[in-house]
């Protein structure tokens, strides 16, 4: 399926300190498909603004130009994804990122913040991608579980007037885990090494618990090391370390520490 | 290990060739407290078809090159399980004084006409049990609307109670993950016509779907039994550990074990968690691993667990 192309390129935000920077970081969003509702577009850059300040001490190209695709009828999501997956019809989704097109993929919902947090999950997986690209291991292999979570954080994230950022709607997610730790089935290293295949086995079939557990480690390393200690993490993880030993290094009191730490947010909730 | 921050300005460039368009659905209207205007949301939020459903869909997707194998064949169930195309909940109204000055507080009545509880939320976020037959709510004021769950939240789990194999004891059985359903279960590699046999003690509940067969535990859990054929059980019924309800169909027969969740009662996302059963077996009580073989095994201690003492008495003294 052919989708309308770009008409014009408008800049949308300049952050303040842009203007005395002869450094920018751009971003370009090339959006097509459906039209976006309106009230998208404060939220859209802030979020996009913040994910893009998270990435760009990690070695992001002063450009980046990323295509954001919409849809709100399933059937034309499918027949376009289908070109790049043929199993697509089988398979749930409210977003996808084409590596090689540099596409992602949005379903819109009748919940139009859950489909705007979707475009910033999806963008995050494009911009993680850029930062970890010729690491020593394959990111998809060693952290994915890291790379789901922190674009469900941005899924999630909600950037106030005085610039500052909360978490909102997370509820379910956070439940979700409590619910896990409550049947004794949360295992922290299983989540910390494990691969692709497994973590989407796991959430196709386990009402997306994967996601939910991802969301909640990253969670948890947001608010124990901050912005510049994730990117640290990430930054070893570019430098050859696996998530699991990475975690274990940084974090104060190495996994254990996390695990506990995880299990007393998800038991506030 | 440190990185290398630069001090950037960030610029967001939006080509657009949209905006507009979308708009969110409202769900429910005000609601006056008369039996008109009561509105009827009917069974679990994950069912489609009731307006009321947002998404089941995964939050996001394969992030990868490799795609997921894609599943098809009928066992799409769970959902089905959870929904009833005829409501079981009738809900009436009444007040304690019926003087037009004094109808500030009203009484629900709630009529149960399956085997299982339900929990009903209220639109203040309340919950009530609601057993089977008829229920009375107090203290009802001002407009409300409702929603209501199968299953009942205030039961305590225990996640580690030992469940019969779903086969014929002595018979070798294999479970995989069930990928065809979004909610955890497990296919039980079994030949088609192998006889089914419950896993726990409890009573069978209402479904729409004749393949399916649902039963309600003591503690507030739930047993599906899906894709089932020439079942000998019926909404209403109590099995014990070990009876037989059906044979294996074809297509694959899957079960799975859940409970209506406290922290998870959301209007717009799955309800319930769903656990892996500890099976009983000769040598001890093991979690389920999927692709290990089990020898199916029952004793009276399980078979007996859930007897009121009277029962077990009975029971093992008609065994001996």
């Amino acid at each position: 399926m052919k989708l309308g192309t770009i008409s014009f390129a408008l800049i949308l935000a300049l952050s303040a300190s842009a203007a005395f920077s002869l450094n920018a970081q751009i971003l370009n969003v090339n959006a097509s498909g459906e039209k976006l509702p309106d009230i998208w577009s404060k939220r859209f850059n802030q979020t996009l603004i913040k994910e893009v300040e998270f990435y760009g001490p990690l070695g992001l190209a002063d450009t980046v130009s990323v295509n954001l695709v919409v849809f709100k009828d399933r059937d034309k999501a499918n027949a376009y994804l289908s070109q790049y997956d043929p199993m697509i019809y089988g398979r749930r989704y409210s977003g996808m990122f084409i590596h090689d097109t540099r596409t992602a993929v949005i379903l819109v919902s009748n919940d139009l913040n859950k489909s705007l947090g979707t475009v910033f999950h999806e963008i995050s997986h494009f911009l993680y991608h850029s930062v970890l690209s010729g690491s020593k291991y394959p990111s998809s292999y060693s952290s994915y579980c890291l790379n789901e979570g922190i674009a469900e954080y941005f899924s999630y994230m909600r950037v106030k007037n005085d610039g500052k950022t909360v978490q909102q709607d997370d509820s379910y997610a956070l439940n979700s885990v409590k619910s896990l730790i409550e049947i004794d089935e949360f295992n922290l290293d299983e989540y910390l090494s494990m691969g692709q295949s497994r973590f989407n086995d796991k959430s196709s079939s386990d009402t997306n618990i994967s996601y939910h557990v991802s969301y909640v480690i990253v969670l948890t390393l947001f608010n124990k090391l901050g912005d510049d200690g994730m990117r640290n993490l990430l930054s070893m993880i570019k430098n050859g370390y696996s998530f699991s030993s990475a975690v274990d290094t940084l974090y104060p009191g190495g996994k254990q520490s996390l695990d506990q730490d995880i299990r007393a947010i998800a038991s506030v909730k | 290990m440190n990185c290398n921050y630069l001090n950037r300005g960030i610029i967001l460039s939006l080509a657009l060739t949209f905006f507009a368009n979308a708009s969110i659905n409202a769900q429910n209207v005000h609601l006056g407290m008369t039996k008109d205007s009561l509105v009827m949301v009917f069974g679990n939020p994950s069912a489609a078809g009731e307006g009321t459903a947002k998404s089941d869909e995964t939050v996001a997707a394969a992030d990868d090159d490799s795609p997921l194998p894609a599943y098809y064949g009928k066992s799409h169930n769970l959902n089905s399980l959870l929904t009833l195309q005829l409501s079981p909940i009738e809900m009436s109204y009444d007040y304690r004084d019926n003087t037009l000055e004094n109808r500030t507080e009203a009484i629900l009545i709630c009529k149960n006409s399956d085997y299982c509880d339900y929990t009903i939320k209220m639109s203040n976020n309340s919950l009530y049990r609601v057993h089977e037959g008829e229920n009375i709510i107090e203290g009802v004021k001002g407009a409300f609307r409702y929603r209501y769950y199968r299953g009942n939240t205030v039961g305590r789990i225990d996640v580690k109670y030992p469940y019969v194999m779903p086969v014929a004891p002595g018979t070798k059985v294999r479970f995989i993950n069930e990928q065809r359903e979004y909610h955890r279960s497990f296919v039980v590699l079994a030949d088609t016509g192998e006889s089914l046999h419950a896993m726990r003690a409890g009573r069978v509940c209402l479904t729409d779907d004749e393949r399916c067969i649902l039963v309600y535990h003591k503690d507030g859990s739930f047993a599906a039994y899906m894709n089932v054929e020439d079942r000998c059980v019926y909404p209403g019924d109590s099995v014990e550990p070990g009876d037989p309800i059906g044979k294996c169909g074809a297509g694959k027969m899957s079960i799975s074990l859940f409970y209506l969740d406290k922290n998870k009662i959301n209007d717009n996302a799955w309800s319930y968690t769903h656990f892996t059963p500890y099976f009983r077996t000769a040598e001890a009580d093991v979690k389920l691993e999927t692709d290990v073989e089990y020898v199916s095994y029952i004793d009276d201690d399980i078979i007996t667990k859930e007897m009121s003492r009277l029962r077990k008495k009975i029971y093992l003294h008609g065994t001996k």
